[in-house]
């Protein structure tokens, strides 16, 4: 899941912030190392494992909170208006951005969003579907 | 999610922590209440104390000293507070913006008053001062605990019914400074900060040996009993010019008991008020409603009490009956944690405050349970509000002697009970060694702490986190 806010955590460098999750299950090391690993070249973030949140632009931060999702290899990823912290023009590159990993891992995304355009961007062959309670927020599933 | 079990955890600590602000803070009190209205031979309803008070100019001049004292001190902590505070805010205000300034007396009214309010509350609060060189001139906190004292065993009805005014005025005062601090955060909202400009020569130097003056008188009295500390001493007559390490020989070796007991007993409370107030800033952040405002309100009453006030209390109500405490150091260690943890709880809520809710929910939604994900995630990243909470909490336990003097017994005496008898009973040299003991440790704590809050305190401390972990 990807939350509204970026929610990492903040006393934890990116590497650990991703390796959260794999951590409370257990996961051995090495496999730890491997998945982060591929998980940022992903989401294009390798190079900057050791940083901290606070190290980050708004754009990263949200792709760590990306990473943190993605690293199990979930096969529904659920995101709640992930953009909408970020600025206008971050969020168009960082929408295409998703679009592009989302296409590349073939994961079934479940996508809020208040915005019109972005979910017409977003969106794959189907249409949009809105909510009967809440027409403003299109919902984007992606087989 | 286990949301169940989760809430259920944090019920199960809220009723505890309940039950322990009953027996710490409010059972004692309620217990003196009630024994301030009995008669202490029969046992029955009586306001003799009352009348006793009110009939005798004797107990009726305790509480006019008390009033004036802590009205002049606030008159003049009014008169050189407010000329120094401007100086230091707006340093070099050019004399033709004096006027403006004035203009904006009427917003800064209610900091001032309250500034005012909080001097005249530790003023009629303080045990320590009156009762060392007050001599005949007796106040409240002072005739409690002589009547406390000369009636141990005895009743506790007279010492009850001056402890009830006291506590009358103090919470009378925490109220009002209250609703002040309020009207004051309304204010200056819109208050703009003025810039800081420079002076001609002459003001700035009038300025200077005003501020630098205030500062050395403050500090001249620590100043004489670090020297003293080091002077050959007889008793009460002091060689001023000979120097010795006598009386620090004499604290460490002879009677060391009293600096271990203070570490001992400040530790032992900090521990306890570092867990007590994470859980309590837990509940009263994450929590909304009536149940928060209770939790406030009884975590804070103790800063409404008077040192003295709450020693008798607690040693009153728990002299006798099933849990026994009075006389152990155990009562030593829950006077100190009650009256101390507010401050624990002020700083940990106030970084709790501004962590995202959601990072729990992160937490839990990557599979770790709840619990363990409030130790993983919120409180490494409380560390800096613990650290600083533990620090002045141990550092002001040190000092304490208003409720230690009432509740301490033979092998149990800490510093400041030292400090306080060898004054009384002539013995400066001794008494200044320990009092520049513990100057000096209260002074290197407070020295960190200032150089971790100077520096990126968030980042060291996240730093340190970071270093223990595996992995």
């Amino acid at each position: 899941m990807v939350f509204q806010t970026y929610t990492l955590f903040p006393h934890l460098t990116v590497f650990d912030n991703v390796a959260y999750g794999l951590r409370a299950r257990r996961t051995p090391n090495d496999q730890i190392r491997k998945k982060v690993a591929e998980v940022l070249e992903n989401v294009q973030l390798d190079g900057l494992e050791a940083r901290f949140p606070s190290q980050l632009s708004g754009g990263q931060q949200q792709r760590v909170a990306l990473a943190r999702a993605l690293v199990f290899s979930p096969r529904i990823l659920l995101m709640d208006e992930p953009l909408s912290n970020l600025d206008a023009r971050l969020r168009v590159s960082m929408r295409e951005e998703i679009k592009r990993i989302q296409k590349r891992l073939g994961i079934t995304t479940i996508y809020v969003t208040h915005d019109q355009e972005e979910a017409m961007a977003i969106k794959g062959e189907g249409e949009p579907i809105r909510l009967g309670f809440d027409a403003e927020r299109p919902v984007v599933i992606e087989p | 999610m286990n949301i169940g079990r989760y809430l259920n955890t944090w019920n199960v600590i809220l009723v505890l922590v309940f039950i322990v602000l009953f027996f710490a803070v409010l059972y004692p009190v309620l217990y003196i209440f009630k024994a301030s209205f009995m008669d202490p031979e029969t046992g029955v309803f009586s306001l003799n104390s009352y009348q006793t008070f009110f009939k005798y100019p004797y107990y009726l001049r305790c509480l006019r000293n008390s009033l004036f004292v802590s009205a002049l001190a606030a008159g003049f902590a009014l008169v050189i507070g407010i000329p120094f505070a401007f100086f230091l805010s707006r340093y070099d205000l050019p004399g033709k913006d004096i006027i403006k300034t004035l203009g904006t007396l009427p917003l800064v009214t209610p900091a001032i008053l309250s500034g005012a309010l909080v001097v005249f509350y530790l003023s009629i609060e303080n045990f320590g001062v009156p009762i060392l060189i007050g001599e005949d001139f007796r106040v409240l906190s002072v005739q409690a605990y002589n009547e406390f004292i000369s009636e141990m065993g005895g009743n506790p009805s007279m010492a009850g019914a001056l402890s009830m005014i006291l506590l009358s005025l103090t919470l009378l005062l925490t109220v009002v400074q209250k609703y002040w601090t309020e009207r004051k955060t309304y204010a200056t909202t819109s208050v703009q900060r003025t810039a800081v400009k420079r002076l001609s020569l002459l003001p700035t130097v009038l300025i200077r040996i005003f501020c630098a003056g205030l500062v050395f008188i403050a500090l001249f009295p620590f100043l004489v009993v670090v020297v003293a500390a080091f002077t050959k001493a007889h008793g009460p007559v002091m060689y001023y010019g000979q120097f010795t390490l006598d009386h620090f020989i004499k604290a460490f070796t002879i009677a060391p008991r009293p600096i271990l007991n203070s570490f001992f007993l400040a530790t032992a409370a900090t521990l306890i008020g570092i867990v007590f107030g994470l859980v309590v800033s837990y509940l009263l952040v994450r929590q909304r409603g009536t149940v928060s405002y209770l939790l406030d309100v009884l975590t804070m009453l103790p800063l409404a009490i008077a040192g003295t006030v709450q020693g008798i209390a607690l040693a009153v109500a728990y002299n006798k009956g099933l849990v026994v405490l009075t006389g152990t150091w155990m009562i030593l260690v829950l006077a100190y944690f009650i009256r101390k943890v507010p401050f624990s709880i002020k700083t940990t809520s106030a970084l709790l405050r501004q962590i995202d809710r959601n990072i729990e929910d992160a937490s839990v939604n990557l599979g770790v349970p709840p619990f363990r994900s409030f130790l993983k995630v919120i409180l490494p990243v409380m560390m800096p509000g613990i650290v600083a909470g533990a620090i002045i909490m141990w550092v002001t336990t040190l000092a304490e002697l208003s409720s230690t003097i009432v509740l301490y017994y033979g092998p149990w005496a800490t510093m400041t009970v030292e400090i306080f008898q060898r004054i009384n009973s002539g013995d400066f040299g001794p008494a200044s060694a320990f009092a520049t003991v513990l100057i000096v440790s209260v002074l290197i704590p407070l020295f960190i702490l200032h150089k971790l809050l100077g520096r990126d305190l968030t980042t060291a401390l996240y730093r340190g986190v970071d270093g223990d972990r595996s992995g």
